[in-house]
Order: structure tokens, then C-alpha cells, then sequence
């Protein structure tokens, strides 16, 4: 039994957008503790 | 029988060796004549021996076969390394052999190496696999039953 | 470049170390970090030179088992999440992960936690010096030895002068430059190779990587997700970052970094994958990553590859050198040989332990021995047996004293014949269950009853 190609592929493609997902958020949390002077 | 082959093939080396001096010099394995893999993975490396002047140009060529006689072989490496990796191997046994190209010339064959594909038993990985799986639900469980009461 | 990247990093840690002006600005940035720090650096520090270069080893070694395998050390972050909260609200005034097994199960299971914490603290230290070397080495042909040090002379610096503050900014910057640099190789990569065709290889040539019941990695899945949970729970570092977040902060971030931090391993391990449609040749399976970053998108992704490597060791590195010596000045110089010793005297302490700790790695990594996966994974069965000393100690009043010595050791002792007898992936997760064993068998046979209200000693003191 083997994992098939789409599954390859979409783990791949799901892995990169998710990292994408989490530096934008990083940078949006940024600005909103800044606007909010709740950065430390 | 492995001996047997060992020995045949180092005295073709030898052999070759003597007989025409010119020659390129045979890369030996540094792997043991028979290795065991469990887990489908081994590195294969070789070296020259100290004596020997490397040449210029002079690649390697590794061929991998099902069979000892190394009918219908597949060359899966060809380059300047001293070592390859070979990782997803199946069940069964492999034999490998490597020698110096250089241009038109080649060196003799290594002695051969055999790798011997093992994997491991379905039904202890999938125990272990069963085991982890109760551990972690246990923790998972005792972290969230440990957060209601303190909630409660 | 590495010395640019070293300059800013001091100067860095110089101007947040201004903020460090108390005991608990320089141990644990004030206790008053927000969400996007808090998640970033719990993020960063759980990126280290093994994400970025074991989890392409263990894509090529044991397939795309291999690369979930290695992302289910997220659970690690998502289950300490809960943990994070309940650590602020029971010791608003705690600094160590020391303290709790103190306070909590006393002398003897302190001790025996300090050993592992710090075997475990110190282990993981040298394989990223020793990775640190080695990666400067294949990357940029800078001399193992002169590579290691730089990094860790750059780290000791900052967080010398900067403390948790300098630790958490940096952490933020690297956790971006961490994340769009995987991200922009693993586009680029995508980009230039034909995924199909990678597919198509690797089940010809290695077929084994794509099979489902691949028994080597079956095996290593929960033996890695529990190393993973043993490593975050009771390590420092993590504990000091709870103490550090402000109250309300510490789940939210730490279920945000898990998420952030899971498909870390896969994004970066993929890329070893490609090596064989690519007739790419492999020498040596950890450096695999940078190899193929290197070959796939030349110069311009060798440097990406350089920044976002050193991210990942620097953030990691110093995270440990301040969590350690956090670890070692409070809990044995401060708690041991030198109690009511002064704010004063302890900041000068902790300044001698981080050069110490770092001089100490340094001689260790300088003679270059052994693979990096074979170092840290000795300490799997240790940590792996914290976790239920650590999990129901926060939460059951019945953990008893005895249960998380005995937990420790006998978990410790089994896990380690496990990993000789039967090879290191199973050492963690025999450590683990016979951890859990142990601490629930006391729990309910011989229950403590303890009273949470010692948990807070600035209320005991007082």
C-alpha cells in the first residue's frame, strides 16, 4: 500500500501554504500589540 | 560461500592488478562484505587504497544487482563521491560492486558487498504503534481532565 | 554574511538589554509578553538545527512517514498549552521548572529532575554546536571549528547582555526570516521540479519511502511525538517562557506556535526527497537539507538557506543558554549554596554560568564526535519520563513525591535498556509508558493531598 501521488503532492502544497498562514499572522499579532502597547 | 566469492573477487583484483599496471586503481568498500539493514537504509562508502595515485578525471561507477553474478545490473551511482546513500530499499537482498572510470579505462571490480533487506516485523511495529498510541491518549487525557476539574 | 548576521544580533541584544534592568528582566523579560512575541518565540526556539536538517534526514531515511512523524512534535506546543496557563495561574512568581519539582514533590525528585533537565539541556546545547559547525562547514566552506564558534560566541554575547529580553526579540525576527526563508526555498524548489516526477522516482527507486506500512516509521511516530512532549514539558525552556508570557497569553500562544511549528518538518524535509529524480548523490544522510537547497536553487538559495539555518540554531542556542543558566543559578546556586543571596550577586552569577555554559559547549563540540541524532536521542528516555510527574504533578493533588522519583528513574533506567536493546525508537516511548505507569499506580494506591497554595512562595514567604 502506498501513498498516492495527489496525497504527496497535497501535503507538500498544504505544509507551505500553512507556514505561509502563520507568517502573515505573526506579523498582523505584531502590529496589533503595537497598536495596543502590549508588546512586553 | 560468501567467503568463497570474497576471496575469488580479491584475487581478480589482484590479478588485474598485476597484469596490466597501468591500469586504474579498484576502489575497495569500507562496508563490511555483508551488511543488515532493518530499517531499508544503509550508507555505502569506498576508498583507494593508500598507495594508489588518484587520477584526474577519474569518477566511480556503482552498480547494484539482484543477483551475485550481477546479470542485468543498474548503475546507481556514477561521480567523484567516496560514498552514496541508498535509503527506501525493499525486502531482499542487493549486491553492489564499484569501480574507477576514467575516460575509456576502467579498474577492476570492488570485491562485493551484499546488503541484506529486513524490514522489521509488521506486527511489532504495529504494537508499538498501538502502545504509543494508548500513552498519548492517556496524556492527552490527562491533560484535559486535569484542566476541567481545575475549572470546575 | 556571518558576521553581518552576528553584529546585528549583539547590537540587538544590547539595545533590548537596556529593558533588563531587574532580576526578572533578565530571567524573564519582566513577566509581561504579549501574544505575537509569545507565539513567535515558543515557535522559533522549537525550530532548531534539527527541524531544518533531521527532518530532511528522516524524509530520506524513512519516508513521508518519516516527515509526520517528525511534525508530531507539535504536540509537544498544543498539550503544554494547557500546561502554560495552569504554571502562571499556580506560581505567579515562579522562575524555574526547578521550583515546580521542588515545591511540588521535594528534595529527591528535584535532584534527579535537575540531573535529566540538565543532561537534556546541556545535550541538546552541543548537537547545535556540533550542527552549527557542521553547516557553516558544507555551506559556506568556513572551518568547522571557527563556524561553531562564531555561533556560539555570538549567542553568549547577546543573550549576556540582553537576558530573556534580547532572547524573545530575536526570536521574533528569526521566527519570520525562519518561516519566509522555508517558505521561498519550498516554493522555488516546487517551482523548478516536477513533483510528479519525484513521485514517479522514488517508487521505483525508493519505494519504501512512499509505502504506508513502512515498519521502521511506524514505529518512530509516537516514539517522536513522545520525545517531543517529554522535551517540552519539562525543559526550562519552555517553563520560562510560561512565567514570561503575561497572564491570559500563555495558551493562546503556545496553540498558535504548534500550528506555526507543524508543518515546519514536512515544508523543510521535502526537499530530500527530490534528490534522486535530481541524480543528486547523498554521502551523508544529515546533510541532505542543505545540500539540496544548495544544488536546486545555487547561490541565491545557498544564502537563504545560510540565514534561515542560522535563525534556527541562534534562536534555539540562546534560548538554552538563559534557560540553563536560569536553571543552574536559581535552583542550585541560589536554592543550594547561597540562599537570600542578593539581585546583585544573582545577575553576576548568571552572567558567569552563560560564559561558562557556553565555553563548556565549546570545548565539548570542538572535537566534532558522533551523529547528531545519536547525542539527543540518548536523552529521549530521560525527558520522556518527566512528562507524567510534570502533567499530573500540575494538576492531581494525589501525584505523589515518590511516584515522580520512582517515575523518573525506573522510566529513565527501562528506556535506556530499550534503546540498546531494541534501538532508539522505542527508547522514548518505553521510558514514557513505564513513566506513566508508575506515577498513576502511586497516584491512586498512595495518594498525596497537597495543598496548592504552597505552589506560590511569594505568598509562603510572606
Amino acid at each position: 500500500m502506498f501513498f498516492s501521488k495527489s496525497f504527496f503532492e497535497i501535503l507538500i502544497l498544504a505544509a507551505l501554504a500553512l507556514m505561509s498562514v502563520g507568517a502573515i499572522s505573526l506579523i498582523v499579532m505584531l502590529i496589533q500589540d503595537m497598536k495596543t502597547k502590549k508588546l512586553w | 560461500m560468501n567467503l568463497r566469492t570474497t576471496i575469488a573477487s580479491c584475487l581478480m583484483v589482484f590479478c588485474g592488478y598485476t597484469s596490466h599496471a597501468i591500469n586504474l586503481a579498484s576502489p575497495v568498500f569500507e562496508n563490511a562484505v555483508e551488511e543488515q539493514t532493518n530499517s531499508g537504509y544503509i550508507k555505502l562508502g569506498w576508498s583507494l587504497s593508500a598507495d594508489a595515485v588518484p587520477m584526474a578525471n577519474a569518477q566511480f561507477e556503482l552498480q547494484q544487482a539482484d543477483n551475485k553474478d550481477f546479470i542485468n545490473p543498474k548503475v546507481i551511482y556514477l561521480g567523484e563521491d567516496y560514498a552514496t546513500f541508498l535509503s527506501g530499499l525493499p525486502d531482499g537482498d542487493l549486491y553492489h560492486r564499484v569501480r574507477s572510470v576514467s575516460e575509456n579505462e576502467f579498474s577492476d571490480w570492488s570485491p562485493t558487498v551484499v546488503v541484506k533487506v529486513r524490514h522489521h516485523s509488521l506486527e511489532l511495529a504495529l504494537t508499538l504503534f498501538g502502545l504509543g498510541a494508548l500513552v498519548f491518549a492517556f496524556t492527552v487525557g490527562i491533560v484535559i481532565q486535569g484542566v476541567r476539574r481545575v475549572n470546575a | 554574511m556571518l558576521i553581518l548576521l552576528g553584529i546585528i544580533w549583539v547590537l540587538l541584544g544590547i539595545y533590548w538589554g537596556r529593558k533588563a534592568k531587574s532580576m526578572d528582566g533578565f530571567m524573564l523579560a519582566g513577566r509581561n509578553v504579549g501574544l505575537a512575541f509569545g507565539t513567535a518565540t515558543a515557535m522559533a526556539t522549537w525550530v532548531t538545527s534539527n527541524t531544518t536538517m533531521l527532518a530532511p534526514q528522516f524524509a530520506l531515511q524513512l519516508g513521508i512517514w518519516g516527515m509526520v512523524a517528525y511534525s508530531t512534535a507539535a504536540f509537544g506546543l498544543f498539550l503544554f498549552a494547557p500546561l502554560a496557563r495552569r504554571i502562571k495561574d499556580l506560581m505567579p512568581k515562579g522562575y524555574t521548572s526547578g521550583d515546580f519539582i521542588r515545591l511540588r514533590y521535594g528534595k529527591a525528585a528535584w535532584l534527579v529532575f535537575l540531573g535529566i533537565s540538565i543532561f537534556y539541556g546541556f545535550t541538546w546545547l552541543i548537537s547545535m554546536g556540533m550542527a552549527g559547525g557542521i553547516l557553516m562547514n558544507a555551506l559556506a566552506g568556513i572551518p568547522y571549528e571557527i563556524g561553531m564558534t562564531a555561533i556560539l560566541l555570538v549567542c553568549v554575547l547577546y543573550t549576556l547582555f540582553g537576558g530573556l529580553y534580547a532572547v524573545i526579540g530575536t526570536d521574533f525576527i528569526q521566527s519570520l526570516i525562519i518561516m519566509i526563508g522555508i517558505v521561498v526555498v519550498g516554493v522555488a524548489v516546487i517551482w523548478s521540479i516536477d513533483l510528479e516526477q519525484v513521485y514517479t522516482n522514488l517508487r521505483t527507486e525508493k519505494p519504501m519511502l512512499l509505502n504506508v506500512l513502512l515498519p521502521a516509521s511506524i514505529m518512530a511516530i509516537f516514539n517522536n511525538l513522545l520525545f517531543g512532549i517529554g522535551e517540552v514539558f519539562h525543559s526550562n525552556v519552555w517553563w520560562s517562557r510560561a512565567f514570561a508570557m503575561r497572564k491570559g497569553i500563555g495558551q493562546r500562544a503556545y496553540t498558535l506556535a504548534g500550528f506555526f511549528w507543524l508543518p515546519v518538518p514536512i515544508a523543510a524535509g521535502f526537499i530530500a526527497l527530490t534528490s534522486g529524480s535530481l541524480g543528486i548523490n547523498i554521502t551523508s544522510p544529515d546533510m541532505v537539507g542543505p545540500l539540496m537547497a544548495g544544488n536546486i536553487l545555487g547561490k541565491a538559495g545557498a544564502v537563504i538557506v545560510f540565514i534561515v539555518f542560522f535563525c534556527s540554531l541562534a534562536s534555539s542556542i540562546d534560548s538554552l543558554l538563559a534557560a540553563t543558566s536560569d536553571l543552574i543559578v536559581e535552583d542550585i546556586l541560589k536554592k543550594m549554596i547561597k540562599p537570600g543571596a542578593s539581585e546583585k550577586w544573582m545577575r553576576r552569577a548568571s552572567a558567569f554560568v552563560i560564559v561558562g555554559l557556553g565555553i563548556l559547549t565549546w570545548v565539548v563540540c570542538l572535537p566534532r564526535i558522533g551523529t547528531l541524532a545519536t547525542v539527543l536521542f540518548f536523552a529521549g528516555p530521560m525527558v520522556a519520563s518527566t512528562i507524567y510527574p510534570i502533567a499530573t504533578g500540575l494538576f492531581w493533588k494525589s501525584a505523589s513525591a515518590k511516584g515522580a522519583l520512582w517515575a523518573m528513574v525506573s522510566g529513565t533506567l527501562i528506556g535506556l535498556i530499550a534503546y540498546f536493546q531494541m534501538g532508539w525508537y522505542t527508547a522514548s516511548l518505553i521510558g514514557a509508558t513505564v513513566s506513566i505507569i508508575v506515577t498513576v499506580t502511586f497516584a491512586k494506591l498512595a495518594p498525596d493531598n497537597f495543598d496548592w497554595k504552597k505552589m506560590d512562595e511569594s505568598v509562603a514567604q510572606t
